[in-house]
């Protein structure tokens, strides 16, 4: 028997920002991206937070050094990164888990029928929610 | 255990960072002043009290667990890698436990620092 046709379909990891993305994907990619930055984070936070246990200056210098306006607008950077993976888990754990609007299972008869109609407002939701948070971020930020 | 079971545990994990990531950055990073939030002496005063030293518990091994697992699923995706996932699986898992080991030696010394703050 013939060998089947190989097409080289893969874009491997340049499938993560490559190709004519909808609007799910571009949520999945900045899904990974935010998660890749807060996992970097939190090991950096973990050491950071645990200069307390060497007194009060080692705590006052290690602060400093990771104080004024430029760490400032970082950590709002992350506070929004946070907040995006944040909502957006919500929604992937409400469709993976709790199998919300994930439609009626039916036969795959033609014209095949799409749950993107149940899911999108989902997303634009919880977008709407993490901007709402965002905002009272930036207030929280702003007021000393 | 099989994956999905550690992927299920990953969800929860997720579930309940909300909350506690939640609590965290509206009461340490949003609300107050944030100077005096993370003052020696309010640092401290969280370090000694049983009930935060649950919280941050909690939040180490829930964080760490979910950012892990979110990391290895990121780098077995990537077919090289793939190749050894078990090398991959058990580098992760060292790094994680480490930290948390790491993470709660400080959270326990530094219930010893309420008489210096
Ligand atoms: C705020 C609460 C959080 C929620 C609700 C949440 C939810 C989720 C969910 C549901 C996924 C899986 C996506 C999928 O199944 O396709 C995920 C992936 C991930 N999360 Fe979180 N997460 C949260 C916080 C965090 C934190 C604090 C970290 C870092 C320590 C983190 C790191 C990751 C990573 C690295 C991934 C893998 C991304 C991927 O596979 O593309 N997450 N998160």
């Amino acid at each position: 028997m013939a060998k089947p046709v190989q097409y080289n379909n893969r874009l491997g990891m340049k499938g993560w920002w490559g190709g004519r993305y909808g609007l799910e994907r571009w949520a999945y990619f900045l899904h990974r991206l935010t998660g890749l930055v807060i996992v970097l984070y939190l090991i950096l936070h973990i050491f950071v937070t645990s200069a307390r246990v060497f007194g009060p200056e080692a705590w006052e210098a290690t602060m400093g050094a990771v104080g004024g306006p430029v760490f400032r607008f970082l950590e709002y950077l992350l506070i929004a990164a946070i907040t995006y993976h944040g909502f957006n888990g919500l929604r992937l754990i409400f469709i993976e888990w709790f199998g919300w609007s994930l439609g009626r299972p039916r036969r795959p008869i033609y014209p095949y029928v799409t749950s993107l109609h149940h899911q999108r407002p989902l997303l634009i939701g919880m977008m709407i929610l993490a901007f709402l948070f965002l905002v009272f971020s930036a207030w929280g930020f702003l007021t000393p | 255990m099989k994956e999905s079971r550690f992927w299920f545990l990953f969800l929860i994990a997720g579930l309940v960072l909300f909350l506690l990531l939640g609590y965290h950055i509206v009461f340490i990073h949003l609300l107050g002043n944030y100077e005096a939030n993370i003052s020696f002496q309010s640092v401290a005063s969280r370090s000694v009290s049983p009930a935060y030293a649950v919280f941050y518990l909690l939040f180490l091994v829930f964080a760490l667990y979910h950012g892990f697992y979110g990391l290895r699923t990121i780098l077995l995706e990537i077919e090289a890698l793939a190749r050894h996932h078990r090398t991959v699986t058990a580098i992760l898992v060292v790094l994680g436990v480490g930290l948390f080991v790491y993470g709660t030696w400080a959270l326990f010394a530094a219930m010893k620092i309420g008489a210096v703050g």
